[in-house]
């Protein structure tokens, strides 16, 4: 077809016949709404263009969408943690087979966050929230690699995770709770608050909730509404310390110092409160294995007093690999339990393995010692105890030499040697023990006991009388003390 | 002539396309609004800082020691001290090194012989120390008028009198100094007001050279403080001279500093409580904060928890390192700044009302940074003298996995990060204006220790950083349109020595101004002694007031006629104010 000027275009079409008037003899019709043919045609092709553009589109989205997303490659893994990378490469097999899933996704994620590769899982967990933004646990996971170095993303990420958490609902708390405590430290209390106060009922309420209100009314200033949630809360494991320590300060505020005093004592003396439970975060920390998770799960059972369990961890380490590590912990644990044989044989074990290692002579000098002290009680005459007390002694020497601030293997030298009935040279280690830990208890009675039997009594006194002020409850300065001054 | 409608419809599509074209560049313009900066979205202040290292004459590289055995001392870093040495007015360098005791690595000291010129006397001068040093402390135990040395190392501490003539002796034996523990920041002052000064040494963890720590990938990487148990600082009280040498007694347990582990590593002193007695700050590296309250009675308590300081807004115990102190918010008050990891926000402790603190962090500005770094050594003061301190601090990480790229920095790159500046709008709120600061902060290093002083004397206050297995750098402050100022040197001419805890405001314009004498701030360094104040546009102080810290501790007016001046004030000299009564002129005149 031959192209047509523009003013071609819009002329009229002149008729076909050569008469300009109407045949009166054919039916007149009457001008359609789509105009002339001509025109119909241009809008066909308008639309044939529009519809094949939109095509397109869709076509290039569906590939953009359905591609499947590059495989990351599994992090390096020193070969010391073989059990690590076994487990990080069983995750990726599945997201090889499940590339399309978001569960595979985050499931790998997942086990790369447990072992602390957070960009690796940041990536991961990216692809599963696009995959699938109805499951919180990826852009939950995103928030909390967030939160070290990048807190406002965090806080948009969590603001996603609570909004996918409604239609899962057993992480909705944990995503709330993490998003008011970033909204909070960000200064922004009133948002914070709302979400705080969703958790308040049914009463007492959720602690983890109060806690952050208390938070939240120190930070505006509102002292008792803060005290008021403080004291409720105050004894939950997870924030005991925090609390005790803000109800010290709350105290003080209010002019109360003894009370200021009593929550500070308790707090400056309480042990470093646990994390809150997070279902997801418990999770993840249950999937570590290598050193970090057996460090972890013994770590636990320790703290719980559960030796025999904690040895059997260390125990079953050992059956895959004899580290020192895996030695000493399971030696201690079987100390604790009063296995001194057994814990002695693997402490020879580990000093075979490495002599020059301070804690391992530290241990088997411990172990020794108490071991003979034991035998000692029951039989004073066995024919082993000075060939023990002087391995002992001698252990604790080796451990000094290579940690010159080692305090306890001080004591241990000094209790050894006195054992040895060689309290001059027993001075030496007792009082470098000293310098290092100025507040042991043991060191100022074991240096008062061995003052006394070097004739020194006037300083063997201010050893004595220190070490009955560190611990009024223990008989044992005072026992001595009678025993000085009957002399 | 009518619109052809092809022609319509060509230029409606323009029109869309335009429109569309308009749109799309909104929104992306929207978007890198939406990605901006702070530094993007300010008017850009002039820098404030020119690197003078080379032509004042410091070519001193910090030796960190052999790497790659990840002994974690060496990632700890050392200090610096800026002092006069020699007594001539001018103020000296001594910059720290942490190649071991075999190494030829020597701590060295610069002496300023004319401003902004420096050359080395380490050579005899006794201060030529190698070893694992860490921290540096600066006061005359002696009281002879000279400014002796205390350094901290892993495994002891030593200290070295000066015996004028930029010669110094150690007399750590002869003193009974003995911290068989891992040292980190130190101290002087006079916890007992005798007038002699005492010792306080923070000390970090019980530390097992034979732990390996590693990376998620496994490999091979620093150790951080979890993996140690924590020990106590120590607190030696100066029992008096014996042939000229101070005798130190260790009253840590006693006092009870020797009560509650750390695990320490900055450290400040001041009187927080406004008693007339100085308190300790420690900061403790993931671990609640010590503030130790002196209870004058040769005895401190901790009251960090009961006064605001142990923990954050969040209740959370940061891994507290570097510490300034401050009055950010113009209300006679100090405030403390402690650096922590780039993972967690530095955190800025408000005072208020006296003796209380608050986290303030959000409000003052301080969460609103360009980038985070792991903080290290750190001070306030009011580096454009606008009459408002700010902040400066170094950077540094302490586990590998850096951003830095091609710093040439070789092991450490992969530790290195940028320093930061954040400036006081004179309301107590910060802006960090690190972008605007290329010199301090545009280049990678693992910062550690940083001090202030000026240095050449024209009013404004310079920095100095020594950083792991870099270069020592000078930063000469070239803030253009700088405000009024005012440099006092606080000196008790009793104990010929600077008055250390004597707490000085100045009253000017309607304003005050507080100050501590104490040079111990930041991370192992010691700053000036001498108090460098910023008056803005105020040109005439109304009055100087000391309270000496020592002694019936009175307070002594000063007149001071006109600013931008170094002024000295003696003990004496002044007219004594008591609290309630009439002034009295000053004895003996």
């Amino acid at each position: 077809m031959k192209a047509r000027h523009f003013s071609e275009a819009s002329a009229p079409p002149a008729p076909e016949s050569s008469s300009a008037l109407p045949d009166p003899a054919l039916p007149v019709t009457p001008p359609s709404a789509s105009g002339s043919p001509g025109k119909r045609k241009r809008g066909l092709r308008w639309l044939g263009v529009s519809g094949a553009l939109a095509l397109g589109v869709g076509i290039v989205w569906a590939i953009w969408f359905f591609w499947p997303t590059p495989l990351p490659e599994p992090p390096v893994v020193d070969s010391e943690e073989s059990e690590v990378r076994r487990v990080i490469q069983e995750y990726h097999q599945k997201l090889v087979q499940q590339r399309r899933q978001a569960s595979a996704w985050g499931d790998y994620g997942t086990i790369l966050l447990a072992h602390l590769f957070d960009r690796e899982a940041e990536e991961c967990f990216a692809v599963a929230s696009r995959l699938d933004p109805n499951d919180p646990r990826w852009f939950y996971g995103r928030a909390l690699i967030a939160l070290k170095r990048r807190p406002q993303e965090a806080v948009d990420l969590l603001r996603q995770a609570v909004e996918a958490s409604r239609r899962q609902p057993q992480y909705q708390r944990v995503c709330e709770m993490t998003l008011a405590e970033a909204l909070l430290e960000r200064g922004e209390a009133e948002q914070a608050a709302e979400l705080f106060r969703k958790y308040l009922s049914p009463p007492p309420g959720e602690p983890r909730a109060r806690f952050g209100l208390a938070l939240v009314a120190m930070a505006l200033g509102h002292t008792e509404e803060a005290w008021s949630h403080l004291q409720a809360v105050r004894e939950y494991p997870c924030c005991r310390k925090q609390a005790h320590t803000h109800l010290a300060a709350l105290a003080r505020t209010k002019g109360d110092l003894a009370a200021a005093r009593q929550y500070e004592s308790i707090a400056s003396t309480a042990d470093p409160d646990p994390p809150w439970p997070d279902p997801y975060l418990d999770h993840v920390v249950s999937l570590q294995v290598g050193r970090r998770g057996l460090q972890r799960r013994a770590g636990v059972l320790e703290r719980d007093g559960r030796f025999f369990e904690a040895a059997q961890l260390y125990l079953k380490a050992l059956q895959d690999q004899r580290t020192v590590d895996a030695l000493l912990g399971a030696a201690v644990n079987l100390a604790r339990l009063h296995q001194h044989g057994e814990a002695l044989k693997l402490l020879r074990e580990a000093r075979e393995l490495d002599a020059r290692d301070a804690s391992v002579q530290y241990t088997y000098a411990l172990v020794l010692y108490a071991h003979a002290e034991i035998v000692q009680s029951h039989d004073p005459g066995h024919p082993q105890l000075r060939e023990w007390f002087q391995e002992a002694a001698e252990a604790a020497r080796l451990a000094i030499e290579l940690k010159p601030d080692h305090g306890h293997a001080c004591l241990f030298r000094g209790l050894a040697l006195l054992q040895l009935g060689q309290a001059q040279e027993a001075l030496v280690p007792l009082r470098q023990g000293l310098a290092i830990e100025p507040d042991n208890f043991e060191l100022h009675l074991a240096l008062g006991q061995a003052l006394v039997r070097c004739g020194q009594f006037a300083e063997a006194e201010k050893e004595l009388q220190t070490a009955a002020q560190l611990r009024p409850m223990d008989p044992r300065p005072s026992l001595e003390l009678q025993r000085l001054r009957q002399r | 002539m009518k619109c052809p409608t092809l022609e319509r419809r060509y230029l409606l599509g323009l029109l869309l396309v335009g429109g569309w074209g308009w749109l799309l560049g909104a929104g992306c313009s929207r978007e890198v609004g939406g990605e901006s900066t702070q530094a993007d979205s300010q008017p850009t202040a002039e820098e404030w800082f020119a690197d003078v290292t080379e032509s004042w004459g410091i070519d001193f590289v910090h030796d960190p020691g052999p790497v790659g055995t990840y002994f974690m001392p060496q990632s700890m870093g050392s200090g610096l001290a800026v002092f006069d040495c020699d007594g001539d007015g001018l103020l000296d360098l001594y910059l720290l090194q942490f190649g071991g005791p075999q190494s030829s690595s020597v701590n060295r000291l610069y002496r300023q012989v004319q401003p902004g010129k420096f050359e080395d006397i380490t050579a005899g001068s006794g201060l030529d120390v190698a070893g694992h040093c860490h921290g540096v402390a600066i006061g005359d135990v002696n009281n002879d008028g000279l400014p002796d040395v205390l350094l901290t190392f892993y495994g002891s501490v030593r200290l070295f009198l000066n015996r004028g003539q930029g010669r110094f002796e150690d007399v750590t034996s002869a003193s009974g100094l003995l911290n068989p523990l891992w040292g980190a920041s130190c101290a002087f002052l006079d916890y007992d007001r005798d007038g002699w000064l005492d010792i306080v040494v923070v000390n970090y963890l019980d530390y097992d050279p034979k732990v390996e720590c590693r990376s998620p990938e496994g490999k091979l990487d620093f150790c951080g403080p979890n993996a140690f148990p924590p020990v106590c600082s120590k607190l030696f009280h100066h029992r008096g001279l014996v042939g000229g040498v101070p005798r130190y007694e260790d009253v840590s347990l006693v006092s009870g500093l020797g009560r509650l582990a750390g695990p320490g590593l900055g450290v400040t002193v001041a009187d927080f409580d406004g008693d007339g007695w100085p308190d300790i700050f420690v900061a403790n590296d993931g671990a609640p904060n010590r503030l130790w309250m002196n209870q004058r009675d040769g005895t401190f308590r901790d009251e960090a928890a009961s006064r605001g300081v142990a923990l954050t807004v969040m209740g959370k115990a940061y891994a507290g390192m570097g510490v300034a102190i401050g009055d950010t918010d113009n209300n006679g008050l100090f405030d403390i700044y402690v650096t922590h990891l780039g993972s967690e926000t530095h955190t800025l402790w408000r005072q208020g009302p006296r003796g209380l603190f608050r986290d303030q962090t959000a409000a003052a500005g301080l969460m609103q940074s360009q980038w985070r770094g792991t903080g290290f050594g750190t001070l306030m003061a009011d580096f454009n003298n606008d009459g408002s301190p700010d902040i400066a601090q170094v950077n540094g990480r302490v586990h590998r996995g850096g951003p830095a790229q091609d710093a040439r920095l070789g092991f450490w790159e992969t530790y290195a990060e940028r320093n930061q500046l954040f400036a006081n709008d004179g309301k107590g709120k910060f802006r960090d204006i690190s972008e605007e600061n290329p010199a301090f902060c545009g280049y990678w290093n693992v910062g550690r220790g940083l001090v202030a002083a000026d240095l050449d004397g024209d009013g404004g206050v310079d920095l100095i950083v020594n950083a792991i297995g870099s270069r020592a750098r000078i930063f000469r402050n070239v803030c253009p349109q700088r405000g009024h100022w005012l440099a006092l040197q606080v000196v008790d001419p009793k104990h010929k020595r600077e008055a250390y805890g004597a707490e000085v405001r100045v009253r000017a314009g309607g304003r005050e101004w507080v100050r501590t004498v104490q040079p111990a701030e930041s991370y192992l360094s010691s700053s000036s002694t001498t108090l460098h104040i910023g008056l803005g546009t105020v040109t005439a102080v109304d009055a100087v007031e000391v309270r000496w810290p020592d002694g019936p501790g009175e307070v002594e007016r000063f007149t001071i006629a006109g600013v931008d001046r170094r002024v000295c004030l003696r003990r004496g000299e002044g007219m004594v104010v008591s609290s309630s009564s009439t002034p009295t002129p000053p004895s003996g005149k």
